[in-house]
């Protein structure tokens, strides 16, 4: 597959295509980067088109109906409170893959700041900012997400937060090791040279060069916080109840399992599956974009 | 080697420090005052500012800090304001069953992940290399809570073969010596209970080791075909040693230094999934200990086991850097 992709490129040397070109060809190329990619399109289709997909209403109970099996008229089966499982899970991707996406931008957001500033300054601005990384890298990241959570309270932003601040160091981590790589080149020094000023460097000279390991760290780092965001729901610290939420409804679940095992089959594939989407999409723009990393 | 362990031990105080403060400072915006989970929301205002008083809550925060400090450097993380019992004696009681559970955890992760991660890169593009890496893909998206779930449907409410919950059946604890059951039935000779205790551990063991297991057989696989491409390992083979031995001793030791740090890191993530794991499976550690304490608002309880999990944390990451220094000598003078 790499000998493939190598070949493509060179190809498009020859041929004179343009960075974009080449891109798109190597990622094309890339199974794993094309099956993530469908797998993807698959559920925002899902999430976007949920009221039109979704058979019943997500929200309305109907007690008679109760943890039902699989059958025809509830291809999923229903839950705890006769609720249409495939209504409800079709719904729930839109907030899990929302947290995801948002606490990935909120962490991006903030690490890119503070890791660039911390690799293009050093010094006493580095020791303070990646102290305070360090600190945080001390706990297991679901822990910290737990934390906040217990002191803020539910809801769908308040996860959101909770998730993007714990991932910033991460972010911040990568960023400020790719500065410092970056920053010494002698196409800085002569952007320097020329008079441009801090803020021009960083963000104009530096990180669009440092983009690609970020790129692929954002998108696996989208299935990490989505697999967070299922966690808290089951700890009972996610979204507010009723909402339609993958996590939540796992931990809604669990007491039925006995009875009703299908109640947590279905929410947990589909959590699965989403996060296999973004780990098979980051592995591909990781071979497509940044090579070396493979 | 010895200026170099030092060193990061001095570097472990302003970290502990950090993390101690942290969670104390985070801990202490909780919404919920303590005075009132004690008495009640229908406590009179005189009782709940006596009980604040008493409990050393009207002090200014960095006055409670550092009482907080002082007393856990001894030992003493306070009490759980439900309970009333003493949070390091909880903590110490339960602390095992996590260290059982982790262990077992890490122990899976590693033979089960070099081994298939190795036979992966050996036979690189066959089916099992592609089954391999479909498992791994899996391990690696699957909610660890979930997965947890769906063994219990299978093995315990289908086929009935392992027990759901707990850590071992009523009247069968064996004596205690480490806290560790499956130690301590094999030093007692109390092959019964080794057996029970087996049987409640292999589940929850499995579900919180199926990521790590994953993270290692991609990245044994990815060294492992890094390394068998090598001149050295030609020359072993030139040389007419057998392939067991080429793989084996030449291979894997040469792809060993990544693979290790990876699992040392994966200790850390085995702590944040005991939280989860432990829930599942009603496995009395830390982790449910931390989860019963944020259901029941006992934040005392929840800052202890975060203080604790952080520490070990810590620890655990220096041990791992001092290995890693020892595996690759060159690291040293990074």
């Amino acid at each position: 597959m790499e000998v493939k992709m190598e070949m493509q490129a060179n190809h498009n040397l020859m041929t004179g295509k343009g960075p974009l070109a080449e891109f798109v060809a190597r990622f094309v190329g890339s199974t794993s980067a094309m099956i993530g990619l469908i797998l993807l399109c698959i559920l925002i289709f899902a999430a976007v088109f949920a009221p039109v997909l979704a058979p019943y209403n997500p929200y309305e109970s109907n007690l008679p109906e109760a943890l039902k099996g699989p059958n025809a008229m509830h291809i999923m089966g229903t839950d705890e409170l006769g609720r249409d499982i495939l209504s409800r899970t079709l719904y729930g991707s839109r907030i899990s893959l929302l947290v995801g996406i948002e606490a990935v931008t909120l962490a991006l957001a903030c690490g890119v700041i503070l890791g660039a500033l911390a690799g293009f300054y050093g010094g006493k601005v580095d020791t303070m900012i990646m102290g305070v990384m360090d600190i945080m890298l001390s706990f297991p990241s679901i822990l910290l997400a737990i934390a906040f959570m217990t002191v803020m309270g539910r809801g769908v932003e308040k996860a959101v937060i909770a998730i993007g601040i714990v991932s910033i160091p991460q972010y911040a981590r990568i960023v400020r090791a790719s500065v410092l790589s970056v920053k010494e080149n002698v196409y800085i020094m002569a952007a320097r040279a020329i008079g441009n000023n801090d803020k021009r460097l960083i963000f104009v000279h530096i990180l669009p060069n440092v983009m690609a390991p970020i790129i692929v760290r954002a998108t696996i780092g989208v299935s990490v916080a989505i697999l967070e965001a299922a966690a808290l729901g089951f700890l009972g610290l996610g979204v507010e109840p009723p909402t339609a939420e993958w996590g939540t409804m796992l931990g809604a679940g669990r007491q039925a399992i006995f009875s009703a095992p299908h109640i947590v089959t279905f929410p947990g594939l589909a959590i699965t599956l989403t996060v296999m989407a973004f780990n098979l999409l980051g592995d591909g723009l990781r071979d497509v974009l940044d090579p070396r990393l493979k | 080697m010895i200026k170099y362990i030092i060193r990061k031990l001095l570097l472990l105080i302003p970290v502990l420090f950090g993390v101690s403060l942290a969670t104390f400072v985070v801990m202490h915006l909780f919404t919920t005052d303590p005075a009132e989970i004690i008495l009640g929301q229908h406590a009179t205002v005189e009782r709940a500012a006596a009980l604040r008083e008493e409990m050393g809550l009207n002090k200014p925060i960095y006055v409670q800090f550092g009482d907080y400090m002082v007393s856990a450097v001894h030992g003493d993380l306070g009490k759980s304001v439900i309970t009333k019992t003493s949070i390091t004696d909880e903590l110490m009681r339960r602390f095992p069953a996590t260290v059982e559970l982790a262990l077992a955890a890490i122990c899976i992760a590693t033979v089960l992940g070099i081994t298939l991660g190795t036979i992966s890169a050996v036979r690189q593009n066959s089916i099992f290399d592609y089954g391999t890496m479909v498992v791994a893909l899996m391990g690696v998206s699957m909610p660890i809570f979930w997965l947890g779930l769906m063994m219990i449907i299978i093995f315990s409410v289908t086929l009935g073969w392992l027990p759901s919950s707990g850590r071992i059946a009523i009247g069968m604890m064996p004596d205690n010596i480490t806290g560790l059951y499956l130690l301590d039935s094999i030093l007692t000779g109390n092959m019964e209970s080794f057996s029970d205790a087996f049987q409640h551990l292999i589940m929850p063991a499995l579900a919180l080791g199926s990521y790590s297991t994953a993270i290692i057989a991609r990245m044994t696989r990815a060294t492992m075909l890094e390394t068998i491409r090598q001149d050295y390992i030609r020359t072993a083979r030139a040389k007419g040693l057998s392939e067991r031995v080429v793989i084996l001793k030449h291979g894997l030791r040469n792809a060993m230094i990544p693979v290790v740090t990876v699992i040392g890191l994966q200790v850390g993530s085995l702590l944040g999934g005991a939280v989860l794991t432990e829930t599942v499976f009603s496995w009395p550690g830390i982790g449910s200990y931390v989860v019963e304490g944020i259901m029941a608002s006992d934040y005392p309880r929840v800052q202890g086991a975060v203080l604790l999990i952080g520490t070990i944390f810590v620890v655990v990451n220096l041990i791992v850097d001092i290995l890693y220094s020892y595996l690759d000598p060159r690291i040293q003078h990074m």
